[in-house]
């Protein structure tokens, strides 16, 4: 009785003991039935002789059970003893034919193995081309990424056209043809040149017509390569900064001011002579850049709907040179902004090595940041206006007009001045990822800017303009960049112009569909403290990988004093057609 | 009673022996597949076609380097044409403790080359049918993989193996099923499916050589069959085991 219960308990415990798994791995017994069999006749076979035993041992259990229960009751000796000579020849017969089936199943097993390698070794085998002969003798580097002259560029050409043709002096039609080549050139492995130009006709038809066109060199440079320092010489752009269009610590390159919202980033940067200096120390980088000749921000004084000048200004708002210009009465507005017209001109700083300009970044990298710190001493490419103090006078006394008249020519030319301030400017910029999302900051706090009273007098302030960012994208590729910009002035004076804290908003949405061919973007840049905004949707299609249209508008919106409100008779469609090679 | 006893033990015994000769697991193949030989760098010019649902055609020629370092590697992709993305350049730096560092540099804004963010990794790597995910040397314990069944492809036998991203690791698939020759340890053909177990795309190399020793996928296609686009790869020019500074995987060598 006790070996029959003992030989029962053994056999379950046998049938859930962990073996082999059907990948190979330990597993239970009973998978010793159920095999993993690549063949399906193999498989067909197992199957059968599963069914079988399964069918065989369901009746031997059941005569089990039947004799279990008799022996419960069984109260003469005799029968008791026969019938647990039964039980344990039932039990017997159940572990032998499970046994011989599984040795069975066994055999078919280690037959579908053998046949998969017989299989496998019988297989056709890859065409064999042994390039080792066709291989360079003494191939390097250098033989495979061999430095090669580079020529490519753009032509393209923009149509703007005014939204409402508000003013007859507005410009209704504005065209733009531009062709732009670049060249690259290594000299040797340590030498390379790099020189890009550009030809540009301006068209503006409606209230006038005016022509212009300009063929200009744009940067032009040698980068000489010694270990690990990296020298270029020569016309070139700076781009520091990580967060995007705005870069509170980006100053070294004078501005295309035109460009600043109508035209392509590539385009905003105006190439300076300098001296950079890059030197390489693992993750990091040192950089020194000198730039000996001052650039003046370009600009167009009259001529266009984006002059600092154009029409309707004077009678509404006085224009770039006098910013927030509210604070006075029209007449008064009018009479400086036409003394500043004609009687005074920006001095750009002279050449010397006293007016040098300069900087330093040092940039690296650490467990998923990048960072960099940087520092300029720099003038400030938009001059500081300052009049003379009987004009301060007549503007606090509200006599500007009367005063004015009164002065002789050599005295009005004494009354106003325009001035390149110099100041420092300390950075510090950052960016990395959490999980889905770029994030992206830069800050630059300025000593030594300028700003100005209510009475238009130059006062220095320093301040601080910072950017935070993030983006990601999402699904496939609908892309979002937002960012918050800040500008705070340090030791506020209640009578200043400017606000003590600014804010600003950017905002960017693109996605592309039909396999990258049809791109709609729109671009948002909303002042939070002046409430004006500037909106640009449009729309890219790009019929080759060379070939692309762009449908758009530029909209800006605002009180006339504010920086997007300023524009906001030159809402306009565009149209650009762009040819790269 | 104990001749049928040891009768079954013995026939246990013989078939463990069995299975532990012959079977491989699914893991296994994968690992081999990891681990094969593909030289400890590389340096190739491949083409890539990406053909729209329509039939249109647009073409895009990359220069590839790639140096191991340990079990990691660091690779630098280049754009050399089409014109309007020529210069465009991407880094990838692999990392254990953290997500893999992706760097994207595009000559026209002229600042550093910019950080991507993980969940950019679902999205298609410059309009092809590989995302920045299917470029990823995808670590074989990310997955479950279970060895399905042997199957013959274009003449070659190969073992069909599946893999499900374990519970907690970041993928766009919700599996795939590779079919990988046994001799050389290349898949030959994978099927991508989505979360929603749809088959998404069909990975085929149509050409396979030894180049070096070292067994190259030649040409090879990504068809995304919901989409009905695919783009194919074809390597033009390759080297393995070239003397490859560092400095070739840094911004510096990104910008120029």
């Amino acid at each position: 009785m006790l070996s029959a219960a003992l030989l029962l308990f053994f056999t379950g415990f046998v049938f859930k003991t962990d073996a082999f798994s059907q990948d190979g791995a330990p597993g239970s017994t009973a998978d010793y039935l159920y095999p993993s069999i690549r063949h399906e006749d193999i498989l067909a076979e197992v199957e059968t002789i599963r069914e079988d035993l399964l069918s065989a041992l369901a009746f031997i259990d059941k005569d089990i059970e039947q004799i279990t229960t008799a022996l419960v009751s069984a109260a003469d000796p005799e029968v008791r003893r026969e019938l647990v000579d039964e039980l344990e020849r039932l039990t017997e017969y159940k572990t032998e034919i499970v046994a011989l089936a599984i040795a069975e199943i066994g055999d078919l097993r280690v037959r579908d193995v053998e046949r998969s390698v017989e299989r496998f070794a019988a297989a056709p085998k890859p065409v064999i081309i042994d390039r080792t002969l066709l291989s360079r003798t003494q191939s390097s580097l250098d033989d495979f990424f061999a430095p090669e002259t580079e020529f490519g560029g753009y032509i393209k050409t923009r149509f703007n056209t005014d939204i409402i043709w508000d003013d007859d002096r507005e410009d209704l039609l504005e065209m733009y043809p531009k062709a732009y080549v670049k060249l690259r050139h290594p000299v040797n492995d340590n030498l390379t040149f790099f020189v890009s130009a550009y030809g540009q006709y301006e068209v503006y038809t409606g209230g006038r017509t005016h022509y212009d066109y300009e063929v200009e060199l744009d940067e032009a440079y040698l980068d000489i390569s010694l270990g690990s320092f990296d020298i270029r010489i020569g016309n070139q752009i700076f781009a520091w900064g990580r967060t995007d269009i705005i870069n509170p610590t980006d100053n070294l390159n004078a501005l295309n001011v035109s460009n600043l919202l109508i035209g392509e980033s590539d385009e905003r940067r105006l190439p300076v002579f300098a001296v950079k200096v890059d030197y390489y120390l693992n993750n990091t980088i040192f950089e020194l850049a000198l730039v000996p000749f001052y650039q003046d921000h370009e600009m167009a004084l009259w001529g266009s709907d984006w002059a600092l000048y154009r029409p309707g200004v004077i009678t509404e708002y006085s224009g770039g040179y006098l910013p927030f210009s509210d604070a006075l009465d029209d007449e008064s507005m009018e009479t400086l902004d036409w003394v500043v017209r004609n009687y005074s001109s920006p001095n750009p700083p002279s050449y010397s090595l006293e007016n040098l300009q300069g900087g330093i970044r040092i940039s690296s990298k650490y467990k998923g940041w990048d960072f960099s710190v940087s520092y300029a001493y720099l003038f400030d490419k938009i001059p500081t206006l300052s009049f003379s103090d009987g004009m301060y006078d007549a503007i606090e006394n509200g006599t500007v007009e009367s005063y004015v008249s009164s002065l002789p020519i050599n005295e009005l030319l004494e009354s106003t001045s325009l001035e390149h301030k110099r100041y420092h400017v300390v950075g510090l910029d950052f960016a990395t990822t959490w999980g889905s999302y770029g994030i992206r900051g830069e800050g630059a706090v300025f000593f030594g800017g300028y700003t100005y009273t209510d009475i238009l007098r130059p006062i220095q302030k320093d301040y601080l303009r910072y950017v935070i960012g993030v983006d990601r994208i999402f699904g496939e590729n609908l892309y979002v960049n937002l960012q918050f910009i800040q500008k705070i002035i340090f030791d506020y004076d209640s009578d200043l112009l400017e606000d003590e804290i600014q804010n600003m908003l950017t905002l960017n949405i693109n996605k592309k569909f039909f396999n990258d061919k049809l791109i709609p973007d729109v671009s948002i840049s909303y002042n939070i403290t002046d409430g004006d905004f500037f909106i640009t949707p449009m729309v890219t299609y790009k019929y080759t990988d060379t070939l692309e249209f762009s449908l758009g508008a530029n909209i800006y919106n605002g009180d006339p004093y504010t920086i997007f409100g300023l524009f906001e008779h030159n809402d306009q469609f565009f149209l650009e057609i762009k040819y790269y090679f | 009673m104990k001749f049928g006893f040891r009768f079954f033990l013995a026939a246990l015994l013989c078939l463990s022996l069995a299975a532990g000769a012959y079977a491989i697991t699914g893991t296994e193949i994968v690992q081999n597949v990891h681990d094969r030989d593909d030289g400890d760098s590389a340096a190739s010019e491949t083409t890539m076609i990406l053909i729209n649902d329509k039939g249109q055609e647009k073409e895009r020629t990359i220069r590839l380097i790639r140096k191991d370092y340990g079990d990691l590697s660091k690779s630098m992709i280049r754009f050399l044409a089409p014109a309007d993305v020529k210069g465009t350049g991407f880094l990838v730096w692999e990392n254990t403790d953290r997500d893999d560092d992706q760097f994207l540099y595009l000559p026209a804004l002229k600042q550093d080359p910019r950080r991507i963010a993980s969940s950019e990794k679902n999205s298609r790597f410059m309009g092809t049918e590989f995302t920045y995910e299917d470029m990823e040397n995808r670590k074989v314990e990310k997955d479950t993989h279970t060895y399905l069944r042997d199957e013959e492809i274009d003449g070659h036998l190969c073992y069909v193996v599946e893999s499900v991203p374990k519970e907690g690791e970041e993928s766009q698939y919700g599996k795939f099923i590779s079919w990988v020759h046994p001799d050389i340890w290349i898949p030959i053909r994978i099927e991508f499916y989505d979360e929603n177990m749809e088959l998404l795309k069909i990975l085929t190399v149509s050409e396979l050589e030894e180049i070096d020793g070292i067994w190259t996928t030649i040409e090879s296609t990504m068809d995304n069959v919901q989409e009905e686009r695919k783009t194919i790869l074809r390597v033009d020019e390759i080297e393995y085991n070239l003397d490859i500074p560092d400095d070739f995987f840094t911004e510096r060598y990104l910008k120029e």
